[in-house]
């Protein structure tokens, strides 16, 4: 198993067609991240990153080349295989918390392993232990709407665990909250890196954000633009 | 996904907008009511029918001669014979190994005067010609016997409650009549009377005041009118009652019958014509509810629309984290389904009390109209009321088809995206 690195890109492209033109936002892309490492990508707008993370967590499906995640080969899977890198293999944290609203905080995170078709007391005591684990165990009855944006974007973290998967994906996970926030958030995630090995993606254009990373990439016009930055791009930013 | 979790999240999307579930569900309801109504009144009137019939028998069979068609000439006069329905006939009949029973009928003529004559005092009194033939009426109760015996034996007279008030009896004391002898007195439209002797055999309640005697007796009274001893041999019987041995074996019996030219007419025939158009009104009626229901479905169809759209973003997010596109559709599915059910089931428990309300209705007028009716005419059958929950469930799942098939084709970014 730790043989196989996390994810490994070949030449990836994804191509999307608008209309007659086609935009290419991943232009052959070789990336490497092993297991247990905690890699942000960073660039501006447009640069193809949330495009990689879309396709690494199966949101999306690469146009050319080759995507391996822990030995499977995403591009040429089926739309069954890649539902189930879905449910087992990935977490994913977006911007907008992605919540389902009428759901609690409790049910939100518990609702991955519906689809897993766990039975519900597991379901729910797995989530339990996930939210006090993330520091919202006196919050869990709550919706959404009535939790701020720092303890949304918690049960998200603690939706995307909860299935026990490989790798965390996080999209701009900071990118909806205030500053001093945010750093709480990256350090929750800094410490399910760190703790308890999950391999971390992670996308931001916020250089505070990114400084948590244990290697920071950066991707310009679909493209890794230093493939292998030196220890040192981290004191950069 | 547990089958369980499926349709408690597919109840709680339901329950998010009840207003919306409620109006969706009026159409099936209006459908599955006019259904469970139309096709319990048939069921109902259909068995009472058969009721009625059986306690005359579907094996019976009854024959009538042949006539000449009645001439031009002379419209008035009574149609010649040309096959009469002769004793031997009767024999051959009774030979055959399907016929259980013949029973030979005749009508005392229209126009005959008599009456009783009972303890020095007479009677006017009409013949109540034999119901022997005759069918009760449909879900009428036949008179009631009040004493003594319902077939009378020869020399055995049949009369009725009013004719006995008549001549001063009163009900309590009706049971002692049974075997007192009375004269039935006929007068010709000569002038000329005979007295006829005969025995008080049995006592019928019944409004009116009627008398009613055996076949060998009735000829009796019409070999005297007619003055023609050999009756039957020149004009033979009005009609026979024949029992077959069984259904098979009524339908042998016709076709024989039909061969030597008689006009026969079969109880299950009528009855079979009367099943089949009480099939074509039900059909009919029951279309008009599939067509309440092909207008609910679409309504459905769209509600599950507008729902696939209002929940796309919820979609993405599901398929983010593991839904599988059959999941999603599932569930769509399992909802259109859950709203045709729920509208089957409120249709079906309305459809069942209107029945019951109709039933008390159609009786109280019928017994305005002074018609002794009883009955049920609405039967709603277990098969009916699953039936019908089946059927307004699989309208629903026909209908969320398509939405649903929308739902799980989203891809699961685009989904994600959509605000």
């Amino acid at each position: 198993m730790t043989s196989n690195p996390a994810v490994r890109a070949v030449n990836l492209a994804r191509t999307f067609k608008v209309g007659e033109t086609k935009v290419e936002a991943l232009r052959g892309v070789d990336l490497e991240v092993s297991q247990g490492q905690f890699v942000a990508l960073v660039g501006p707008s447009g640069s193809g990153k949330s495009t990689f993370l879309n396709l690494v967590g199966g949101l999306d499906r690469p146009t050319g080349g080759e995507l391996w995640i822990d030995g499977m080969e995403l591009g040429a899977s089926k739309e069954k295989a890649l539902t189930e890198h879905r449910r087992q293999r990935v977490g994913f944290v977006f911007q907008g918390f992605n919540l389902l609203p009428r759901l609690t905080a409790l049910e939100n995170v518990a609702l991955p392993l519906i689809f897993a078709g766990v039975a519900e007391r597991e379901r729910l005591a797995r989530a339990r232990e996930l939210l006090a684990q993330v520091g919202l165990g006196d919050r869990i009855d709550h919706r959404p709407t009535q939790l701020s944006g720092g303890e949304q974007q918690r049960v998200a973290i603690a939706r995307a665990l909860v299935s026990r998967p490989a790798i965390i994906l996080a999209d701009e996970p900071t990118g909806n909250l205030d500053s001093a926030t945010g750093r709480e958030i990256m350090a929750l995630l800094r410490e399910l890196n760190q703790e308890q090995g999950v391999t971390l993606l992670l996308v931001t254009h916020d250089p505070e954000a990114a400084a948590f990373a244990g290697q920071v990439i950066r991707m310009r016009d679909g493209r890794i633009e230093d493939p292998a930055p030196p220890p040192t791009a981290e004191a950069e930013l | 996904m547990k089958l369980r979790d499926l349709f408690k999240t597919a109840l709680g999307n339901l329950t998010r907008h009840k207003a919306r579930t409620a109006l969706t569900t009026v159409g099936i309801v209006v459908g599955i009511l006019t259904i469970v109504t139309m096709v319990s009144l048939g069921v109902g009137v259909q068995r009472e029918m058969m009721n009625s019939f059986n306690t005359v028998g579907l094996e019976t069979l009854q024959i009538y001669p042949v006539t000449e068609r009645s001439s031009s000439l002379n419209p008035f006069g009574q149609a010649a014979r040309t096959r009469l329905l002769t004793p031997e006939l009767i024999d051959q009949l009774e030979a055959r190994d399907d016929v259980a029973t013949v029973e030979p009928d005749l009508s005392l003529p229209d126009g005959m005067r008599i009456s009783l004559r009972l303890d020095g005092r007479e009677v006017r009194a009409n013949p109540w010609q034999s119901e022997l033939a005759s069918f009760p009426g449909l879900f009428e109760n036949g008179p009631q016997l009040l004493a003594g015996v319902e077939n009378p034996p020869e020399g055995g007279l049949l009369v009725t409650e009013p004719i006995l008030e008549s001549f001063g009896y009163k009900r309590e004391g009706l049971d002692g009549l049974i075997g007192r002898p009375v004269e039935l007195v006929l007068y010709s439209p000569r002038g000329e009377s005979q007295a006829f002797p005969f025995q008080i055999a049995g006592i019928f309640e019944r409004r009116w005041g009627n008398i009613s005697l055996g076949v060998p007796d009735r000829l009796k009274l019409i070999q005297w009118w007619y003055n023609d001893p050999d009756y039957i041999a020149n004009y033979g019987y009005d009609e026979l009652l024949v029992r077959a041995r069984s259904l098979n074996d009524a339908v042998q019996i016709v076709e024989w019958l039909s061969g030597q030219g008689f006009q026969v007419e079969s109880i299950k025939a009528i009855l079979d014509v009367i099943n089949r158009a009480m099939i074509v009104l039900q059909t009919m009626l029951a279309s008009v509810g599939t067509l309440a229901l092909l207008v609910a479905s679409i309504g459905i169809a769209n509600t599950m629309i507008m729902a696939v759209y209002e929940r796309t973003k919820e979609i993405g997010i599901m398929k983010a984290v593991g839904a599988a596109p059959g999941q999603i559709r599932a569930l769509f599915v399992v909802e259109a389904s859950m709203i045709g059910l729920l509208g089957g089931i409120v249709g079906t428990i309305l459809g069942w009390l209107l029945g019951k309300f109709l039933n008390w209705l159609i009786l109280v007028i019928l017994r305005w109209q002074q018609m002794d009716v009883r009955g049920t005419f609405f039967v709603v059958s277990w098969w009916l009321v699953v039936g019908a929950l089946a059927f307004a469930a699989l309208v629903g799942l026909l209908a969320g088809l398509y939405p649903a098939a929308r739902a799980a084709r989203l891809a699961p970014l685009d989904a994600l995206r959509y605000e």
